[in-house]
This record gives structure tokens, sequence and C-alpha cells, in this order.
């Protein structure tokens, strides 16, 4: 008997996703951080994703409180890097969930070749847990 | 064990409980499959919730009769694991 699972990656861990950006070559800045949007417009977060001229800010969300969003001002982004908003909170949810992935299967003693993950074209991963049993 | 990130980030893969899904978020489960054995052939057959059974090589067949009985429960799940991790 067996079950498709699909998981719906929710961002839970700073760590995770600092390591994530620092894959698609994005400072990372935890603390209570200055965030830049368009025109000088600034915001409070407790992270921030540098994207230029711009910053992604990393807000906790009011409930569950563990769990964070990405907010930014997805329009000067998409002026500067020519990305819509979905295409960037995208690419770094999967980066995130990469990292989510090998850390949870290491620490139940899977081993996962980081050189054998299939990157498809639509930007989709496939990996291979193994484990010596 | 094969997971598939999805190009929004979600995970797709077959359910277990080896890591902790609920930590990286919010899990849906769907029954894909059903081990079952087949008096009349004395062997375990694999059904496919889609539609279909398993059969010889490890193809969709329509038919139950088509199916492969599989000597060993252990290789029959060992098969279905394989054919649908090869279609997440």
């Amino acid at each position: 008997m067996s079950h498709f699972t699909t998981v719906e990656t929710e961002i839970t861990s700073l760590t995770a996703l600092a390591a994530a950006a620092a894959k698609l070559g994005k400072p990372f800045e935890q603390g209570e951080v200055d965030v830049r949007g368009w025109h000088g417009n600034r915001m409070r977060a407790q992270a921030k994703i540098d994207m230029g001229s711009y910053d992604v800010a990393i807000v906790r969300e009011k409930r569950p409180e563990e769990r964070y969003k990405m907010v930014a001002d997805w329009w000067a982004i998409g002026m500067e890097q020519g990305r819509q908003s979905d295409e960037v909170i995208a690419e770094l949810t999967r980066e995130y969930a990469l990292e989510r992935v090998v850390e949870s299967c290491e620490a139940e003693g899977y081993v996962i070749d980081r050189n054998e993950i299939a990157i498809h074209a639509d930007g989709s991963m496939e990996l291979v847990a193994s484990k010596w049993e | 064990m094969r997971i598939k990130i999805l190009p929004n980030g979600d995970l797709k893969m077959l359910y277990t409980d080896a890591i902790p899904l609920h930590a990286i978020g919010r899990v849906t489960v769907q029954r894909a499959s059903e081990v079952e054995y087949d008096h009349a052939r004395s062997g375990w057959t694999v059904k496919l919730l889609s539609g279909g059974w398993l059969g010889d090589g490890e193809q969709r067949v329509e038919d139950a009769g088509a199916s492969t009985p599989f000597r060993s429960r252990a290789a029959a799940l060992a098969a279905e694991v394989r054919y649908l991790e090869a279609r997440l």
C-alpha cells in the first residue's frame, strides 16, 4: 500500500532560508533588519534577502508564529530583475525546500548525493535519499 | 526514497514516516495503490488506484488477469514503489 504525498512547503527555518539564499548568491541578513523598497520606502522585518537595489522582507506571520512569509516591493524587484514575484518566491522556496529535505533526511541517517540531484527545465528537482540498512 | 521538489517549491513523494514531513509543511496524503493476494494465481498483485494493475516489466495493464503475480509480498511492494516513484 503506497500513498502519494504532497507537502506544501512552509518557511519555518531561517537557517535553511539563509542557506537557500546563499546558494542563489543573494545576501541574507537576520535580526531586526531594515528592508528597502521602491523610492526609499522602508519597513522592518525579522530577516531580509538582498535582491540588488531592493530587498525581500522575511516577516513572521502572526499565526502560527513559527512561520514566515516573503514580502517585498515586487513591482520594483520585477523592474530591476525582469522577473515576476511568483518566479522569485518559487525559486527561493525550491531552494529552501531542498535545504529542509536534505537536513531532514540526513538527521534520520539518509544520504543524498547533491551531485545527483536532477534539475528540470521547469525548475523542479528530483533527488534520491538512500540508507544502508 | 525518491523526492520531487515541484516548480513552486512543494514536495511530492510516496508517504513515509522516515522523515518528519510535517516539519517541512502541510501534508496531503492520497492512496495510490493496493497490494493484495490473488488466491487463484497464488501470488501478490499490485492494483493501481489511478486504474489498472502492475504487469510484466512493471508496466500498467488494464486487465487484472494480465497483472503480474509476485511470489512474495516484499517483491510486490518493491515493484509498486519503483513504479509509483517513477511517476511522481
